[in-house]
């Protein structure tokens, strides 16, 4: 076959929501190793935030298990499903997470109403009202026609979450999502996607460099160092 | 300072000024559409069936050489972009190169190389490979040779679109499970389409004013009939008229890209993330660097080689190398007046469109754009006929094909001061004026150093399109003028190879080094590798 299909897992698998890295290695090359031998389980529903020194490897972290970097050895399973390992390599798009950017990443030629729905797809049924839903759960009823460069940043960064959690996907990455916010808006926008989250249930790594957001908003944190992990 | 303008003595003067440029430039084009529209067999020629025959060749070829420009010109920037393939820096200035050679020079070589007799031809025949060859004059000949002569028009833009643009659009719609090509679809194109439109727009311009290479390759477009009929001489009003059917065509191909630009809400490419996914070729680095050097040795080295042969093979033969060393400096002399000229009319119309913003400036510039859209051989026409009818002391004179070469290029040089103008920060003319300088030492003390950069990069684009342009040289040079253009054309016509050669090469090199500064600098390389 052209390309391999993936098998869709059920929401009520036990398995769905968790993400496992075992012996997981990354290295740009023989000298820039990222990630040596790491380890991380995450189970389904938490939120998990990773800190770590800017250039330490917490973007590519992410990245890896997104999909969009090959590991070199290890295993990562999504949802119970072998997704990376150093011998096959699953494609971003069937990974079943959603992906939010530091810089948003917002399509510039699409509305909010069409950014939100880019990943449901055309057919899907209910379409228009799905993403209403999701635009009334991220507060922006009134700001549906506009485009990425008419929004301030908060309102950028809620339409981000949206986007990502309109494909229901069964985890959610979060690559400093609070970075490029003033500081007031920061911690109402934190609290505001925390519970947005905790409403759907899903299962989040969040990845920065602030210590106290970490703490407030996670149920676990961790250090990445020298391309480990440990506990906080 | 809107309210005071009519009080304001510099406005008074730029708009004077002004005035008379955006007069001057558009009179003589009004006058030659009145007459056309005024001939008695007007409707009947251009409702003639041979009329409709030439605009739908016409229309062929700038849609497909159009077509494949950016087909080329996407492959290219692609691979330039996002891969590692080695030896990036030197890949993407040789495929610039194309832009020195004129097409004329082009078509010249093609049909000695690629014709039914041509070099290609005689090697294989005399080999007993083959015993015919397939005819390239015509369609697919003039489409060859324009879409390699004209793809960096597109490469250039969308190169830098491509490196501007966010890597994370990609990723972001591959997270929300659209796959490649769907994100190429959704994503990527819509991104990088305004750099394709504006650089499709330019390539379907050249390629509807181009006149050298569809002579030469006998493919009969508008400006090789309105060439015919101006030389027939028995009724060169019915060449304006059909000059006019080229305006139209030029205006709707202008039309459609503002429809096209209006029709998607405005964007841009914000931030830039680093290139993470680099396309790793890995064992097929060189075979793709020998793929894309092919578009620079069609576009330019099979041209500069064939010429050198000619060239040398004519001197070992003994063949008669006629070349006149004035042609050299005419070309230079004249190129260089219509430069200076050329921005020096630009300053006040640019100034005005910036410094006094209002309906009217705005209708002064759209005026001086008139001839980006117009091909060379319609500007010479209505120049021609106005002055027979009104200046005929200045007709055939080097004063005149001066004048036509600024109206021609004039978007040239007023859209390089504007641009720069624009994004002046205007504290800088304050700080001076606060200090004790007046508006005109203003102007030239802190102004006019600040555009420098921008009078000197459109200057030389105008030198070097001046060098270049033939249409516009033959219909309004003087009696026994001769530049290099107007030499290869002479000697290609006679098909004295050996003759047309090497005024041919001297074009070439002395249009390099100007090519060579534009395609480096505003970061159109950039050091990035």
């Amino acid at each position: 076959m052209f390309w391999k299909r993936y098998p869709k897992i059920e929401k009520s698998s036990s398995n769905y929501g968790k993400i496992e890295l075992e012996d997981v290695n990354v290295s740009f090359d023989s000298r820039n190793i990222i990630l040596k031998d790491f380890v991380l389980n995450i189970d389904k529903g938490k939120f998990v935030s990773i800190l770590g020194t800017s250039g330490i490897g917490k973007t590519t972290l992410l990245r890896v298990i997104s999909g969009f970097k090959r590991i070199s050895s290890g295993y990562i399973r999504i949802n119970g499903q072998l997704a990376s390992s150093g011998f096959s390599h699953m494609p971003p798009e069937n990974r079943d997470l959603g992906f939010v950017f530091q810089d948003y990443a917002l399509f510039p030629h699409l509305n909010v109403f069409e950014n939100i729905g880019f990943g449901l797809g055309r057919k899907i049924r209910d379409r228009r009202a799905k993403i209403q839903s999701i635009i009334e759960m991220v507060d922006l009823s009134s700001h549906e026609k506009k485009y990425p460069n008419q929004l301030s940043g908060g309102q950028q960064q809620r339409v981000a979450i949206g986007r990502a959690l309109a494909i229901n996907p069964s985890a959610i990455l979060m690559d400093e999502p609070f970075s490029n916010l003033d500081f007031s808006l920061k911690s109402t926008l934190s609290n505001e996607v925390k519970k947005i989250i905790s409403n759907t249930g899903t299962t989040t790594i969040m990845v920065t460099h602030d210590e106290r957001e970490a703490e407030r908003l996670s149920d676990q944190c961790f250090l990445l160092e020298d391309g480990k992990i440990r506990n906080v | 300072m809107i309210k005071n303008r009519f009080i304001n003595k510099n406005y008074l003067w730029l708009s004077a000024i002004s005035t008379l440029i955006a007069a001057s430039v558009s009179i003589p084009l009004i006058y030659l559409i009145i007459r056309a529209i005024s001939y008695e067999g007007f409707t009947e020629l251009i409702f003639r069936e041979r009329v409709f025959w030439i605009a739908f060749r016409t229309l062929s070829l700038v849609v497909s050489v159009t077509f494949f420009s950016i087909v080329i010109s996407f492959v290219l920037s692609h691979f330039l972009t996002k891969s590692d393939v080695p030896l990036k820096k030197l890949l993407t200035i040789l495929c610039c190169l194309p832009i020195v050679i004129p097409s004329y020079v082009y078509g010249m070589v093609f049909v000695h190389l690629l014709g039914p007799r041509g070099q290609l031809f005689q090697i294989l025949n005399s080999w007993n490979i083959i015993d015919t060859f397939p005819d390239l004059y015509g369609f697919w000949g003039a489409t060859i040779t324009l879409t390699f002569l004209s793809y960096p028009y597109v490469f250039l833009p969308l190169r830098a679109a491509m490196i501007s643009m966010d890597d994370s659009f990609e990723e972001a719609s591959r997270s929300l499970g659209r796959g490649k090509i769907k994100t190429f679809y959704y994503v990527t194109l819509p991104l990088l389409l305004p750099a394709m439109r504006s650089g499709g727009l330019l390539v379907a311009l050249y390629t509807l004013s181009d006149f050298g290479a569809v002579a030469l390759l006998r493919y009969q477009t508008f400006t090789w009939a309105i060439m015919n009929m101006y030389n027939g001489a028995f009724n060169r009003i019915s060449a304006a008229a059909l000059s006019l059917l080229l305006v139209f065509f030029a205006v709707l191909i202008l039309s459609l890209d503002s429809f096209l630009k209006g029709a998607r809400h405005f964007f841009s490419s914000s931030s830039t993330s680093n290139s993470s996914s680099m396309i790793q070729l890995d064992n097929k680095r060189w075979l793709v660097f020998v793929l894309i050097l092919l578009a620079p040795i069609i576009g330019a080295f099979i041209p500069i080689i064939g010429l050198l042969t000619w060239l040398l093979k004519g001197i070992i033969y003994g063949d008669v190398v006629v070349f006149n060393v004035a042609t050299i400096f005419t070309s230079l002399k004249v190129s260089i007046f219509a430069s200076i000229s050329t921005m020096v009319i630009s300053l006040p119309i640019s100034f005005f469109a910036v410094k006094y913003k209002s309906k009217f400036s705005l209708l002064i510039e759209r005026i001086s754009y008139i001839g980006f859209g117009l091909p060379g051989i319609v500007v010479g026409l209505s120049l021609v006929y106005f002055t027979i009818n009104f200046l005929f002391p200045i007709y055939q004179t080097t004063l005149i094909l001066i004048f036509g070469y600024s109206v021609l290029f004039l978007p040239v040089g007023v859209s390089a001061i504007k641009s720069t103008l624009v994004q002046l920060n205007p504290n800088l003319e304050d700080a001076s004026r606060g200090l004790g300088y007046n508006y005109w030492k203003t102007f030239f003390k802190v102004t006019v150093p600040l555009l420098m950069p921008s009078i000197l990069a459109g200057s030389l684009l105008i030198f070097l399109l001046t060098m270049k342009e033939l249409p516009l040289t033959l219909v309004l040079s003087p009696l026994n003028f001769k530049s290099l253009p107007t030499s290869i054309w002479a000697y290609a016509s006679e098909a004295f190879f050996a003759s047309a050669a090497l005024p041919a090469l001297i074009l070439i090199l002395l249009s390099g080094p100007a090519s060579a500064y534009l395609v480096l600098k505003k970061n159109n390389i950039d050091v990035r590798g």
